[in-house]
């Protein structure tokens, strides 16, 4: 979305700069590297590695990009997803607002440029879908956006561009982790998705069907 | 090409099975029109092929009979399909006024005879149903290709295709038995299930691999073999990519040593990332085998396989259960072809195959050269790599995977800008290093143009194949036998 | 403990939402003590002609139209610190939860769907793409939850709110310059459809199809069918269930002739209750299902059509 907003600059008169903050471990750090080679200017990793377990940890996330944007790096607008399928935590980007003390829009899906101080804004709301034109700074959570698909860079400019080195925070994890949560996971449970597959038994077609309308069908049906 | 109208064929095909079993929907019969060779076209919605006369589904090999002499007699192209996952042109309707005959219906298990270890089905019963069934009863086929969730077994046996698994269980020409086949003249031929038998010339090889081009296959009788999952071993080694070339030298020692593994595969860093991405750090090749069979043997295989890697200092060993969880999600469903069709369309970047072999002492040269080739030819290239995937005593395969970005290009001209291109550099290397520019998907229409340089002199007996069992012309042309421009 | 719902007015699912808060008090908080309601709206009469009310009292925060901003600044001056929020589970319940925990020093969960308060404020969610349910203990006041989406409804008590005070937002400077929304195209027919018959290939003709879409009318919902049986042109490519089509989450689901592709049963997954009518009982479909008939569906579909219509 952000190389979208960028490619739909020209003729706006609006230049961009382009940076990648993440929180996540040195294997990731292969993908980083295409994001150079899309033209990038910034790729930052807040290293992660595998004993952080911070996937039910969203203050902590909004927190190291809160710092990143106020001490290393002004940004004008951050561009986040709404919630990763592990932790479903659903709370980064508007804990990261609060944070700020910044506005935010999300479930965004598309994104234009107005001029170097606004950016228009499609998102869902609540049985709508509202078109706005927002003022910076501000935090966008993209959500169901169609055709997310990041693009491919060619292996030409991987090369050429791919060398740049992603740049490292290193934060003091244990101070991080210390601090007392407001929410902590007590539990995890799996869910088993199996379902019963209970065989209509009778003579005739007839019979079942009459066996599955009384037994199954008839009191379901009555409540819609 | 057809002596008699369109409205005429129509008509006809409804005179022999009836309306409901001849279609002629548009958007149906437009998708008939090619197959996954032509993908960016297929994404696109823009059908460059002749679009076909009508489908019609076939219940019985009578009634394809019927049909076969309707066409003979009219002189109209047909092409035979089942499980519709070709990615090499055949099933494109090359000529106007085409019929696809598909036998998809035809989807009965006739018989499980474990006593004598053979099944027999009917062309369109889905393989993945067939090995699921027979997996609950302890047995499988030994067949499983990428395309499982698609195929089918008319298909499968008319492409000549080969599985995962093949290095223990062979290509389907190993599994076949006997076959029930029907000519274009409506000539309905049975081979019997036996054995073996040394009675002349093994006539299943006109059947096995004919893709379309000779007879319509609409049953075939496979062998069984039992399914024992528990005493799978996995082995797994890092290399760099620098050292591709020890990569296959690994592959050839353990064949050359007599193991039997049912997976021997090589995969270069470029390939590798697409599916080991998640641990397998970049610029690293990797080298795997899986073992199967009895619980005595596939221990042996694994520590066999361990002592002849221990010698190469280049190889690091990796977490056998990493490789078993790759190869829980190897295969390509229905499911995986509409997430590529979006992210084709987003992106703009597509991504294709080609298969090929080649003998110890040429693949490797085959490897290098087509891909250094490509990379300074070829424009817009996202990622060049590939693997060897299956392994002979005297030699390997190699399936090269490669991803473009469609630049400045209309739908039309994708296949000429690009994948044709493509196509042409890894069989022109192929030829001049000696090795087949078709390992297991089918000559089909796109590397047809290669028929005589692949055949050589023997290329006067597939001719003759196809004038003696297709006189007037109409099996699925354009397929193995390139058309007269 | 005492508890408050927060119910947005600017929503057309308001009924649904008050009915999913209502469920919720009653499975989870009949112990605790029901504080006020808050009420997001225009203006009061909003809340008065609801006809319905799922607390004894309740407080209107008005203002022209929904603005997050202006709506936290109101409601964070009348929260008290170890009190519990309820928010409804749409877009605007999430952000205004965690929000509002976080300007008033509490904590905050979002799509909850059990909760349990004790010493502790305990409360359930599921993460992992659903594959997993999590327990989390929140351990600082205010407690805000929003709910989860698709929880069981309930019908609240007949009767008007009592509205103990109106808050007017004040502006909050604003960074939003100009503003429109549109209404969503209602999905209508297939995505929206409560009872939905699925056919697949073993359907065999478009007659058949047809005779589907008449008994899916009679039981009050849509046909929609699998891959094949859209390549065959029985029935418009718009009625595809699957990935690559609709995603359904009816109360019903009945399968006719469908073997149980995965791409396809991704489609009707969420269904709440799944029969499977299918001749071959090795089908896929067939341990994918509540119950299953082996059978062939025309007899069986017919025999239920006319139980149905009696």
């Amino acid at each position: 979305m952000m190389l979208k907003l960028s490619d739909l600059s020209e003729g706006f008169d609006v230049v961009y700069e382009l940076s990648v903050l993440t929180v996540g471990r040195r294997q990731h750090e292969a993908f980083l590297k295409t994001l150079y080679a899309l033209k990038f200017e910034h790729v930052v990793r807040v290293e992660a590695e595998e004993d952080k377990d911070i996937r039910f940890c969203p203050e902590i996330i909004a927190d190291l990009a809160a710092g990143y944007i106020t001490d290393t790096s002004p940004q004008d607008v951050v561009i986040m997803g709404v919630q990763s399928s592990e932790g479903s935590n659903g709370k980064t980007p508007l804990l990261l607002a609060e944070e700020l003390g910044w506005p935010c829009i999300t479930e965004v899906t598309a994104l234009e440029p107005v001029d170097e101080g606004h950016l228009k804004v499609t998102s869902e709301e609540d049985g709508h879908t509202a078109v706005q034109v927002v003022g910076v700074p501000c935090v966008l959570a993209v959500g169901n956006a169609p055709s997310s698909y990041l693009r491919v860079p060619t292996l030409k400019d991987k090369m050429k561009l791919g060398k740049k080195p992603i740049e490292h925070i290193v934060p003091n994890w244990d101070q991080l982790l210390e601090k007392e949560r407001d929410v902590e996971l007590t539990e995890l449970a799996a869910v088993e998705e199996r379902r019963d597959a209970v065989v209509i038994e009778g003579d005739t077609p007839e019979e079942k069907a009459r066996q599955l309308y009384e037994s199954y069908l008839k009191g379901r049906l009555e409540k819609i | 090409m057809a002596i008699i109208s369109r409205e005429q064929i129509v008509e006809g095909l409804v005179g022999i099975l009836g309306s409901e079993q001849v279609i002629t929907d548009e958007q149906v019969l437009k998708e008939s029109s090619l197959d996954r060779y032509r993908k960016y076209e297929q994404v696109c919605e823009v059908y460059t092929q002749p679009i076909p006369a009508a489908v019609v589904y076939v219940k019985s090999a009578e009634e394809v009979s019927e049909v076969l002499k309707f066409a003979d007699d009219n002189e109209i192209n047909v092409v035979p399909r089942t499980g519709q996952s070709a990615i090499e042109g055949g099933l494109e309707t090359a000529l106007k006024d085409s019929v696809v005959i598909d036998g998809s219906t035809m989807n009965k298990v006739i018989k499980v005879d474990e006593y004598n270890m053979q099944v027999t089905c009917q062309c369109g019963v889905p393989l993945q149903e067939l090995d699921d069934m027979l997996r609950e009863r302890g047995y499988t086929t030994g067949h499983s290709p990428q395309s499982k969730p698609l195929a089918q077994m008319g298909g499968l046996v008319a492409t000549r295709s080969i599985g995962q698994f093949s290095t223990l269980y062979g290509g389907i020409e190993d599994m076949i038995v006997g076959m029930e086949a029907v000519f274009p003249n409506g000539k309905i031929c049975r081979i019997k299930n036996v054995p073996r038998r040394a009675a002349g010339p093994d006539i299943r090889h006109i059947i096995c691999g004919n893709e379309g081009a000779l007879c319509y296959i609409t049953e075939v009788t496979l062998k069984l073999f039992k399914w024992q999952p528990d005493n799978n071993r996995y082995i797994g080694y890092m290399l760099d990519d620098e050292h591709m070339k020890l990569g296959f030298d690994c592959l050839r020692e353990v064949m050359v040593e007599g193991y039997k593994p049912s997976f021997a595969r090589l995969y270069d860093a470029a390939d590798a990332q697409q599916h080991f991405s998640a641990w397998l750090p970049e610029g690293k090749a990797i080298l795997i085998w899986m073992a199967e069979g009895p619980a005595n043997i596939t221990p042996a295989i694994e520590a066999g396989i361990k002592e002849m890697m221990s010698k190469h200092p280049e190889l690091e060993e990796v977490d056998p259960k990493l490789i078993e969880k790759w190869y829980g999600g190897l295969n390509w469903g229905p499911e995986q072809i509409a997430e590529e069709k979006e992210e084709i369309k987003a992106t703009q970047n597509i991504g294709i195959t080609t298969e090929v072999s080649g003998s110890w002492d040429n693949i490797y040269d085959i490897y290098k050269t087509a891909c250094d080739r490509i990379m300074e030819e070829v424009p817009d290239m996202t990622l060049m790599g590939g693997h060897s995937s299956h392994s002979y005593i005297n030699g390997t395969n190699m399936y090269f995977v490669y991803y473009y970005n469609i630049v400045d290009c209309a739908p039309e001209e994708e296949i000429n800008k690009y994948h044709d291109r493509i196509n042409e550099i890894i069989c022109e290397q192929v030829i001049k290093y000696g090795g087949s520019i078709v390992h297991h998907h089918g000559l089909g229409k796109a590397r047809a143009k290669y028929v005589t340089e692949e055949y050589g002199s023997s290329y006067y007996m597939l001719k003759t194949l196809k004038q003696a069992f297709d006189p007037n012309g109409i099996m699925n042309m354009g397929t193995l036998i390139p058309l007269r421009k | 403990m005492r508890y408050h719902c927060i119910i947005d007015a600017y929503s057309k699912d308001i009924i649904r939402q008050m009915e999913e808060l209502y469920a919720f008090k009653s499975a989870f908080l009949q112990e605790a003590e029901e504080g006020v309601s808050y009420v997001l709206c225009r203006d009061s009469t909003v809340v008065e002609g609801l006809d319905r009310r799922i607390s004894g009292s309740a407080a209107a925060i008005i203002a022209e139209d929904y603005c997050p901003e202006a709506v936290l600044e109101a409601l964070g001056k009348e929260t008290a610190l170890e009190d519990l929020y309820l928010f409804g589970s749409g877009i605007s319940g999430n952000e205004l939860s965690v929000r509002l925990a976080a300007r008033m020093k509490g904590s905050s969960v979002t799509a909850v769907h059990g909760l349990e308060c004790k010493e502790q404020v305990t409360v359930k969610k599921m993460v992992y793409a659903s594959h997993m349910e999590g327990t989390f203990r929140m351990k600082k006041g205010p407690y805000c939850i929003s709910l989860a989406k698709g929880m069981d409804r309930q019908e609240p008590e007949k009767g008007t709110f009592h509205i103990i005070k109106e808050i007017r937002c004040t502006d909050v400077p604003g960074f939003v310059v100009s503003r429109k929304t549109f209404a969503n195209a209602s999905a209508g027919g297939l995505d929206e459809a409560k009872v939905v018959i699925a056919a697949g290939r073993g359907i065999r003709n478009r007659e058949n199809a047809d005779y589907l879409q008449e008994t899916a009318e009679v039981l009050g919902g849509e046909l929609g069918v699998s891959r094949p049986a859209a390549m065959n042109a029985w029935v418009p490519m718009n009625r595809l269930i699957g990935v690559s089509g609709a995603m359904l989450q009816p109360d019903i689901c009945i399968t006719a002739g469908v073997s149980g592709a995965a791409a396809f049963y991704a489609g009707i997954e969420k269904s709440k209750f799944i029969v499977a009518i299918n001749t071959d009982e090795q089908a896929p479909i067939m341990k994918k299902a509540d119950v299953v008939v082996a059978d062939d569906f025309v007899p069986v579909i017919k025999a239920l059509r006319e139980l149905a219509e009696q």
